[in-house]
């Protein structure tokens, strides 16, 4: 560095010499202003004269009167202000090679990127997120189309649509109409009216219902047991412990009301009921995925209770605290950094087959510690669930679940179902970003086949990462990596918030 | 062409003496801690001429929000990190390490003391509106929340009339005046803003008023619909309308200029942005005033006229996110402390599952009306970050950039401070209180970071006592009691010639109680550079200040400061 200083000093002497040879008089570029006497003060106030400002006019004051052209006319040009004679600074030798070395690399990366970049440019430059409210929303924004996508861990992508109307009937009633296909649905529909502020604030009612053909549903058998190899010869999987990914078609038509009571406070009383009609059937080889048979390869459609099909009437009281939220303003509002939930319900199936009736019964304790600003949480979950009709009378559809992207992580979806359910989940979250959380969790638990077998051993036990994306209002998504003692390893998306409530009139 | 010219006119000016010492300076360097630096003998520029005629009207640049965020954060970032910019001080800045006037920057309170009215007034001449009702309403235009009224006063002048935020009464207006006027006084170009109240009658509507849609689909702005749109607005406890009348600026709007480069179609624009001094430095008066909303969008260039000449001015516009108003209206404490989308921050977040304490943490939103998430314990005028990586200026700024500016800064007094504040017309006087005291404590906290970071020294002037000549400085941190104590300082002083040979031994000065100090007799050279090393406890710096004789009277002068 210094020694190239040194050559430049020999090159500021040549041009030193050489200006010495031209008189001032002569240049054609007029004087620079004239330098305050004795003081390089920048802070001292200045003299009259060209380098002053200019005059104030009646009625300004010095400091708002801008320059002119005429002010400044003769002044040196901008860059030519520094009064340095030495050579400037150059890239060194090295620089210039490495950055021939990365030029390939950098245009790489501005094509690879260049998509991005064309999308953000066409959503600025077309106001994509206006013209979107524009060409399918009306003015007030309450009635539009939206939408829809969804990813299913072992079902794939399903799209679709979401006809609203936010305030129906002007007490911000709220209509849904939606159809979807893909991932987990070759076909699904569903209608929901919510009651909104009609009913007042203590009460409100929501009534939907659906249809959905399901070409590809998961069965691993019932019970608690590892994965097995594919028996000889279809098995009952009341008894027998064969587990692997089997698959069946089911159609599904159901209706569904609740009346939602505001006890007081956070204290609601919610009574459920939902009309089913469920058929079932193997699935097509054409809806296959890798690794998976038809249900009817391992299990006998015979001992599959319901596989014949299902009509049920269910209904259900739940009587629910749920003061989850965020704890300020500074946090999301579609995540929960704080408060608690508690719920327990009980409800009654009729069937209306012929086949016996039974009880289904559960719990789901949920608290939120908020540790520190962020947020900082941990989260504890426990959560029960039971039926009450044996293995021979309740449908495999109907048994209580677990395994996939909200109940014990780490295992495919619905990987365990029998009579009981019992899992416990502990998640610490932390924010990494304003629009993003990440995680880390342990799920624990298992089924059983009865309620007085529970017991803490043999537990399935899940465990990953995760990450969430929001906005401050609305819930993106949730991704998380996981795997259990069992090995495995699992990357879900859902669209659910973490410890979402699997309501029994909607469930899966 | 003109740089290699005007480099040729000042070398003109330099001495004699100098000159008879070039055949020693080709030869070699002997000392080599004295900086490569060299100046002409020539006056320092105080003012550059940009404002030569652009006949043709440059383009306007469209501000694309998305592009320019998505840009500057991740991929202009990737791109440029791997063309290897090598770190380079500032240009824009003239031999005395200042910057010249020029259409981006005016020296104001960095050169004089400005009196209050002065202060209050800031680049208008023209006053409020408010004491010119009633105020006809032209347009209407919708931008997302924001309520924008165009309107000319009964004098005829236009104002845009912009509103608070809803649920956040006197922040945005508030805010909006009080930092534009202090970074008018620091030098930069803003608009003319005033906080009016007024009733909805005094708002009448022109025959021809429309409303625009942001595709700009026009219609008729009725009374009915503005009734409306006013009914939405927060109202003052008189319920009345509160807003800040910002005055419309001459010219032909061009948009913003770009964060990199400079302006093609623009000819005075030779210095890029991100290598400018001035808007560098802006980095620590937007640190003070937490103005993180920097963005293209919010400068903005006019193609004016001027006695029949054109050229591009260069102004700031829209501070009424600053003070903590976007971390209170957006909800978002980051802001200020981490950029929206910070992979640093990220990557330490992810690796220490979230147990590094982040220095937003724990900041409150004020309870005072009109005040927002404004505090001084969290900020740190090194590690401020604004909303988004994208301002290029501010990655580049360096600390002598920031010094420059923190000696801007400090030269505000607390009355000044408070005189602008009360231009804010906040209704509970422990608002301005709090927003006084917290500038002033910030302003101090930004002093002493940057006066610990480069040596403190200024106001350096040569002073002839008898025979002899001396060179007299300031200690900025002495002088504004930052700290530092002149017991505890002192000044190692060493005179070199332009070859950087040692011109004697060095002599140690001390400074007086004020922190204003001087040295012994200069040498009898022609050309010297005196290196000053300031050493105090927790503090040693130096910098090198060029002295020459004026050819003309045959004193020495200051001719050149090089802070290292």
């Amino acid at each position: 560095m210094t020694g190239r200083r040194c050559k430049g000093f020999a090159r500021v002497a040549a041009m030193l010499a050489a200006a010495a040879a031209t008189p001032a008089a002569a240049d054609p570029v007029a004087d620079p202003p004239a330098v305050r006497p004795e003081v390089a003060s920048a802070t001292v106030p200045r003299p009259a004269g060209p380098d002053a400002p200019p005059a104030a006019a009646p009625g300004e004051t010095a400091a708002s009167r801008e320059r002119t052209w005429a002010d400044v006319a003769g002044a040196p040009v901008p860059g030519a202000e520094s009064g340095r004679i030495d050579p400037p600074d150059g890239d060194s030798i090295w620089r210039l090679g490495l950055r021939g070395v990365l030029f390939v690399p950098r245009v790489a990366a501005d094509v690879v990127l260049s998509p991005v970049k064309l999308t953000a440019w066409a959503y600025d430059r077309y106001h994509l997120n206006e013209l979107y409210y524009r060409v399918f929303f009306n003015d007030a924004r309450t009635i539009g189309l939206v939408p829809t996508a969804a990813f299913d861990s072992g079902y794939g992508i399903s799209a679709g649509v979401r006809f609203v109307d936010r305030d129906l009937a002007g007490a911000r009633e709220h209509l849904s109409v939606e159809a979807r296909a893909g991932g987990r649905y070759s076909q699904a529909y569903k209608a929901a009216l919510q009651s909104g502020d009609r009913l007042g604030s203590h009460l409100a009612v929501e009534l939907d219902g659906q249809y959905e053909l399901r070409p590809k549903d998961l069965f691993w058998g019932i019970g608690n047991h590892d994965d097995s190899v594919r028996p000889a010869a279809p098995v009952d999987p009341r008894t027998d412990p064969a587990a692997l990914d089997t698959r069946y078609h089911e159609r599904i038509a159901r209706v569904a009301g609740v009346i939602d009571a505001r006890l007081i406070g956070d204290l609601h009383l919610r009574s459920s009921t939902e009309l089913t009609d469920r058929t079932f059937g193997a699935s097509a080889a054409s809806d296959l995925t890798a690794g998976s048979v038809p249900i009817d390869a391992v299990y006998d459609p015979m001992a599959l209770v319901g596989f014949g099909g299902v009509r049920s009437l269910y209904s259900e009281l739940e009587l629910r605290f749920d003061d989850r939220g965020r704890a300020t303003y500074f946090e999301p509002a579609a995540l929960y950094s704080a408060g608690s939930l508690a719920a327990v319900f009980a409800g009654r199936t009729h069937r209306l087959d012929q086949a016996p009736d039974y009880w289904r019964y559960g719990l789901d304790l949920q608290h939120f510690f908020r540790l520190a600003d962020g947020p900082r949480v941990l989260a504890l979950r426990v959560r029960g669930e039971g039926v009450s009709g044996t293995l021979a009378e309740v449908p495999f559809t109907e048994l209580p679940q677990l395994g996939g992207a909200d109940d014990l992580r780490g295992y495919p979806f619905d990987r365990f179902r029998d009579r009981v359910l019992a899992v416990g989940s502990a998640e610490y979250e932390w924010d990494v970003s304003g629009i993003l959380m990440a995680s880390v969790f342990v799920d624990a638990g298992r089924v059983f086949d009865a309620l007085d077998a529970l017991e803490a051993r043999h537990l399935r036990v899940g465990y990953g990462f995760g990450l969430q994306g929001h906005t401050e209002y609305a819930f993106g998504f949730r991704g998380s990596l996981s795997s259990s003692i069992d090995g495995g390893l699992f990357l879900n998306l859902s669209f659910n918030q973490v410890f979402g409530l699997d309501e029994r009139v909607r469930r899966r | 062409m003109m740089t290699r010219l005007s480099i040729h006119v000042l070398a003109g000016h330099v001495l004699a003496g100098f000159l008879l010492a070039a055949p020693l300076l080709a030869a070699g360097c002997a000392a080599r801690d004295v900086p490569a630096a060299r100046f002409a003998n020539a006056p320092p520029v105080h003012q550059v001429d940009d404002r030569r005629d652009v006949p043709a009207r440059p383009a306007a640049r469209a501000f694309l929000h998305a592009l320019y965020h998505y840009d500057g954060t991740v991929q202009r970032r990737l791109t440029r990190a791997m063309e290897l910019p090598r770190g380079q001080r500032a240009l824009g800045v003239n031999a005395l390490d200042e910057v010249p006037d020029s259409t981006w920057f005016t020296n104001r309170i960095g050169v004089r003391d400005l009196t209050l009215d002065e202060l209050r007034t800031g680049p208008g001449v023209l006053g409020t509106p408010e004491l010119h009702r009633p105020w006809t309403v032209h347009s209407y235009k919708a931008e997302g929340t924001e309520l924008n009224l165009i309107v000319t006063d009964a004098r005829g002048i236009r104002f845009l009339l912009k509103f608070d935020t809803p649920g956040y009464p006197e922040q945005v207006t508030a805010t909006h005046v009080i930092a534009g006027k202090l970074l008018g006084a620091c030098g930069l170009h803003v608009t003319d803003d005033h906080v009016v109240v007024f009733q909805p009658d005094d708002l009448v509507l022109a025959p021809d008023a429309t409303s625009a849609d942001i595709f700009d689909n026009e219609h008729r702005l009725l009374r009915a619909e503005l009734d409306a749109l006013l009914r939405r607005t927060p109202h003052t406890p008189e319920d009345r309308l509160r807003a800040v009348a910002s005055r419309w600026l001459a010219g032909k709007a061009l948009g913003g200029p770009p964060a990199e480069g400079v302006r093609d179609d623009d000819p005075n624009d030779r210095i890029p942005h991100q290598l400018r001094r001035d808007l560098r430095g802006a980095y620590t008066w937007f640190a003070w005033l937490e103005h993180v909303d920097v963005q293209e969008g919010n400068f903005l260039d006019t193609w004016v006229e001027d006695s029949g000449r054109h050229y591009v001015q260069h102004h700031l516009i829209d501070f009424g996110k600053a003070f903590g108003v976007m971390n209170t209206t957006d909800h978002n404490p980051r802001p200020g402390r981490e950029y929206w989308l910070d992979f640093a921050t990220m990557a330490r977040s992810l690796a220490t599952l979230g147990l590094e304490r982040r220095p937003w943490e724990g900041v409150p939103a004020s309870p005072l009306r009109g005040v927002a998430m404004f505090d001084v314990d969290s900020f740190d005028p090194d590690g401020w970050k604004p909303q988004s990586p994208a301002y290029l200026p501010f990655l580049t700024a360096d600390r002598f950039d920031n010094f420059w500016a923190a000696k801007i800064l400090i030269r505000f007094t607390r009355e000044q401070i408070r005189a602008v504040v009360e231009l804010g017309r906040l209704s509970d006087p422990r608002a301005a209180d709090y927003l006084t005291d917290t500038l002033v404590a910030r302003q101090r906290k930004i002093a002493r970071t940057w006066f610990e970071r480069v040596n403190p020294l200024d106001r350096f002037a040569v002073v002839t006592a008898g025979a002899g000549a001396s060179l007299c400085f300031d200690d900025l941190a002495l002088v504004y009691r930052l700290g530092a104590t002149a017991g505890a300082t002192e000044y190692r002083v060493a005179a070199y010639d332009a070859e950087a040979h040692p011109l004697g031994p060095a002599a140690v000065v001390r400074p007086d109680p004020a922190g204003h100090a001087c040295t012994a007799a200069l040498p009898p050279a022609d050309y010297a550079i005196l290196r000053i090393a300031t050493a105090r406890p927790g503090f040693d710096g130096q910098t090198f200040v060029h002295v020459a004789r004026d050819p003309a009277t045959g004193a020495l002068r200051v001719i050149g400061i090089w802070r290292s």
